[in-house]
């Protein structure tokens, strides 16, 4: 497509100029033009996703059956695959809210670090059914709306699992330093940073940051210990 | 479609005024344009009566989230966090293990016939609502559903419908409230219900009178209660496993999903994306350094 404009451009000026050098000049500097745009291409909101998606359930599929065995593993691919697609700094900035200029340093590496697990094993927890028969899983990549900004972007899935009727999941992405990492997913309209915003806010206030680091690191640790008992029942 | 509900359809501006006596129009007869009907509404809200109580409220609103940053209007959490402790207690002694004991023993086909049966037969709400939001063309699709799915559908065991091409709709009178503009309000735990608000609660009473089973004969009617509400559960059990995942407090886990699936459901799947980036972004100046007031 972009031939084509270029085409019709040439054809323009061929019009106005019907000078061939000049044309010559002016095609020059069209390439010039659009070599630093091609060599910075970064992938898309959607690809990201998917091949991190791809990749996951690949892994998921080749160790499916010590998976079953052990969900502590699954929790360990999602730190591995999943994660570094995630801006976790943001997603942080974003849970904290007004609260993260009120906290210190101290309390911020500790908030996050405890928080990070929460969301591995929020992720982790939605895949459990999914090991059981990874190849059930059907991933739906939809039409997406007009991004809100050109460095925030919206993807569109639709999951469906056996024969369950398809969830929605849309993924918030943000470009930072040439790359799109995702800072929300929303699961039927149930966006995991504003439900932990709304969480921590009300924590910080009837109880303070550090109860609440507390909290969470707490769950961190429970998970370790056994992943399954988390999933399956209630604390 | 969005304009043809507004054009013609009068509907909620009833259900308005009911709901909102103070908002009833006095000037006449029934308009046929709903935006007109609805402006005078708004009129007579604004300039008339409280203006000077609903400013405060339209500065609240007009950011219009499911969720503010602030959290959302838990105003009756005191009653409402025994309630949910209460419902949590009798769904671990009784639903939950009936609910596992039911999909154990029940083989997957049966279950999906059973849900097919009970969604078709609370079917009435949808469509009744679809015409309510001025949902026409959903709501004759959605009587067709009906009408293939307990013909076809052997009473609505088998989603004949969907298999045509006429996919499963969601609405309720809650939804219709949404559509229409009324705000949640307060968030509200029933007990054994669970999860409602104000705005949901007129719709617990319109979905209990649009399901047939209502209707039905004690003898037979309470057996299929029964059996609905373990459908119900088993349906929501990987929801709730989620939740207990990833909630660090359960509560307001299931709080703040309700009442973001509810804003999901309202706009039919396309709820306007919000911009906390924006928001974050925009922090820092001095409006946000500015000391909160108790």
């Amino acid at each position: 497509m972009e031939s084509r404009v270029v085409i019709q451009m040439v054809k323009g000026v061929l019009r106005a100029f019907g000078r061939p050098r000049t044309v010559l000049l002016i095609v020059l500097v069209l390439f010039a033009m659009t070599g630093p745009e091609t060599a910075l291409a970064v992938d898309s909101p959607q690809s990201v996703i998917k091949l991190t998606t791809d990749r996951f359930l690949a892994s998921v599929r080749s160790r499916h059956a010590e998976l079953k065995a052990d969900p502590a593993d699954l929790y360990k691919l999602v730190s591995d695959i999943v994660m570094p697609a995630i801006d976790i700094d943001l997603v942080t900035d974003l849970v904290l809210g007004k609260h993260r200029n009120r906290i210190d340093e101290t309390q911020r590496r500790r908030f996050q670090d405890a928080f990070t697990h929460l969301v591995v094993r929020t992720y982790g927890s939605a895949m459990l059914d999914v090991v059981e028969d990874p190849n059930r899983l059907h991933i739906g990549y939809l039409s997406t709306p007009s991004n809100p900004s050109p460095n925030d972007a919206v993807v569109r899935t639709e999951i469906q699992y056996a024969d369950k009727p398809p969830i929605p999941v849309d993924y918030r992405m943000r470009l930072n330093h040439g790359q799109w990492k995702t800072y929300d997913v929303i699961i039927a309209g149930v966006s995991i940073v504003i439900t932990n915003r709304s969480t921590v806010s009300d924590r910080m206030r009837t109880q303070g940051i550090d109860q609440l680091i507390g909290d969470l690191e707490a769950r961190a640790a429970g998970k370790t210990a056994s992943g399954q008992a988390h999933a399956e029942g209630r604390p | 479609m969005d304009s043809f509900r507004q054009e013609i359809f009068p509907g909620p501006a009833i259900v308005y005024s009911w709901i909102f006596p103070a908002l009833r129009d006095r000037e006449g007869p029934v308009m046929t344009n709903l935006m007109e009907r609805r402006a005078t509404v708004n009129e007579n809200l604004f300039h008339r009566r409280m203006l000077p109580a609903a400013l405060p409220l339209v500065a609240v609103l007009s950011g219009c989230a499911a969720i503010p940053p602030g959290g959302p209007d838990d105003s009756l959490q005191s009653v409402n966090r025994p309630l949910y402790k209460f419902n949590d207690a009798v769904d671990a002694a009784v639903l939950k293990p009936v609910s596992e004991a039911y999909s154990e023993h029940l083989p997957k086909g049966m279950r999906t016939a059973i849900s097919n049966f009970y969604d078709n037969i609370q079917y009435l709400d949808t469509i009744l609502n679809d015409f309510l939001q001025g949902k026409f063309r959903d709501g004759f699709h959605d009587f067709t559903r009906l009408a293939v799915n307990s013909t076809f559908g052997v009473l609505g065991l088998f989603d004949m419908a969907t298999r045509a091409g006429l996919e499963k709709h969601d609405e309720d009178f809650g939804q219709t409230l949404g559509v229409w503009d009324a705000t949640a309000g307060a968030y509200i735990v029933y007990p054994l219900l669970g999860p409602s608000s104000v705005r949901d609660t007129p719709g617990i009473v319109v979905s209990a009178l649009t399901n047939l089973i209502y209707y039905a004969d004690p003898a037979i009617g309470i057996p299929l209660t029964v059996l609905g509400v373990i459908d119900f559960r088993t349906r929501a059990d990987n929801a709730m496993r989620f939740r207990n995942a990833a909630a660090l407090d359960p509560y307001l886990f299931t709080r703040d999903a309700y009442l973001q699936h509810r804003e999901f459901l309202i706009y039919d799947g396309n709820p306007p994306l919000p911009d906390y980036l924006e928001e974050m972004e925009g922090t820092g100046t001095p409006a946000e350094e500015q000391p909160i007031l108790p």
